[in-house]
């Protein structure tokens, strides 16, 4: 690698990004049931739909405004990790089944 | 001795698509562990990349059509009037596999395509990059959100086998 210019950190920070967002938005709309678009499938399709446009708009978003930055990596994991752990927790029924 | 349509589809779903996933994790992490250029030639580096980005883009693909073909087409027959679902709230003994066992897999599967397509995302990236040593952390990042994908992928494909031990969709 030596003389070769290192690429920048922003849009691998940009998927690690969307990928806790996405596991966070799984979570929180787990317990919504009033969002129907396809009556075979019922609320799941939602609830899972729009996790995986807002992945792709936030990582695609992200990658465009960060293609030659170099945020830190540590806060980017954290958030990450941090979204990811809620996500996890949120999606376990015991929890989405109070509210 | 026959499987019916949804029967192949579920096979498909959960054998298929989610055991391919399942074995791939095993292979994308270990790539990813030995991944180190003081190990290896450039060449080498080169090599164990690209296969690395190759698989985890297939691995990506396996995760999406997974989840994809459960929530749309195997679902459906699974909550259908007198369906699958109907049949476990029958007795208060196996209600808990669909409000706790289906509802969980549901929505614990989709986490997997999103956290491998993310980590494929990174290693094509940074390519050979990856294997310098200051890039640690984003290799030890990657094999945690792999581990989380692999961890999500196993629960929902035990739920699910348990959840059709129950009440299979037929």
């Amino acid at each position: 690698m030596s003389g070769d210019r290192r690429k920048p950190f922003g849009p691998a920070a940009a998927a690690f990004l969307a990928s806790g967002v996405a596991c966070l938005a799984l979570g929180l709309l787990a317990p919504v049931t009033a969002f129907d678009p396809m009556p075979t499938v019922g609320p799941l399709s939602a609830q899972t739909m729009i996790p995986a446009a807002i992945f792709l708009a936030v990582w695609k978003g992200l990658a465009f405004f960060w293609k030659e930055r170099d945020p830190a990596a540590r806060p980017v994991f954290i958030a990450t990790f941090a979204m990811i752990a809620c996500g996890l927790v949120l999606t376990f029924p015991p929890v989405f089944h109070l509210f | 001795m026959r499987l019916t349509d949804r029967e192949i589809w579920a096979a498909l779903h959960g054998i298929v698509f989610g055991g391919l996933l399942l074995l791939g994790f095993s292979a994308a992490v270990g790539g990813l562990w030995s991944l180190r250029r003081e190990h290896m030639a450039d060449e080498g580096v080169t090599i164990r990349v690209r296969r690395l980005v190759n698989g985890l883009w297939a691995l990506a693909g396996f995760a999406w059509i997974a989840v994809i073909t459960g929530t749309w087409i195997i679902y459906p027959w699974y909550t259908q009037e007198g369906g699958a679902q109907a049949a476990l709230h029958r007795s208060p003994s196996t209600s808990g596999w669909d409000t706790f066992g289906m509802e969980w897999k549901a929505h614990l599967a989709w986490m997997a395509p999103v956290l491998v397509t993310a980590a494929a995302a990174v290693v094509g990236h940074f390519r050979d990059e990856l294997a310098e040593a200051d890039r640690r952390p984003v290799r030890r990042a990657l094999i945690a959100l792999l581990a989380i994908a692999f961890v999500a992928t196993a629960a929902a494909g035990v739920l699910g086998a348990l959840v059709t031990k129950q009440a299979a969709v037929r």
